[in-house]
């Protein structure tokens, strides 16, 4: 059986392949700035307070341009793979809210202490991940 | 739903990767409509009905129903 993860890309029409790349360069400048404004945030690098709002100000507009592309992405795409999408994007957010509020119930019981924002959205992207690849594999 | 997918494409000698193309989806779409693990949309099957030069319900049948002569 083939690999399911290379599937998509191998054998999607020209345009779906073309939305998958626009979609990465996205991706990939919206991470990299991330990191880098994360960087510097923690080592004070960025000095005045208006340069911090700047900078979290690119980061958000890069993730907003990586949100619209996406967008455009699962419209445009060959319809097996925005169902897949779709899917894997329902099963990430039915996990991200069941575990955000069983975590707001376990800190409100006293039962666990304070956690990093960061672990949800983590959690949120491996399970998407992990939706995703086992939708491909049941459709290869 | 079930279809005969297989058997036109078959007929007319052409690969799943051939009838992926014309339609305008991947291979992998067309393959999982043959094999039932997923339902086209209903564009989609127009267009594959269109292509083969049938109706719809030529192509297509609810579960448990035969092709139409």
């Amino acid at each position: 059986m083939k690999n399911p993860m290379s599937l998509a890309c191998e054998e999607a029409p020209a345009r779906d392949r073309q939305n998958l790349r626009r979609l990465r360069v996205s991706l990939l400048t919206w991470g990299a700035t991330f990191l880098i404004v994360t960087l510097a945030a923690t080592r004070d690098w960025l000095g005045p307070a208006w340069l911090e709002v700047a900078a979290i100000l690119l980061c958000t507009t890069l993730g907003g341009a990586a949100l619209l592309r996406y967008g455009r992405y699962v419209r445009e795409a060959d319809e097996l793979r925005r169902k897949i999408e779709v899917d894997s994007s329902g099963y990430a957010l039915g996990v991200g809210v069941l575990a955000g509020l069983t975590y707001f119930l376990l800190d409100a019981t006293g039962f666990v202490g304070e956690t990093e924002v960061l672990h949800l959205v983590t959690l949120m992207l491996l399970t998407k991940g992990a939706a995703e690849f086992l939708l491909k594999r049941r459709y290869a | 739903m079930t279809n005969r997918l297989k058997v036109l494409r078959a007929e007319r000698d052409w690969t799943q990767a051939h009838l992926a193309e014309r339609l305008g989806v991947s291979r992998q779409t067309v393959n999982a409509i043959e094999t039932g693990k997923f339902d086209p949309s209903l564009p989609l099957a127009f267009r594959i009905a269109e292509l083969f030069s049938l109706a719809i319900e030529e192509v297509f049948q609810p579960n448990g129903a035969s092709a139409p002569r």
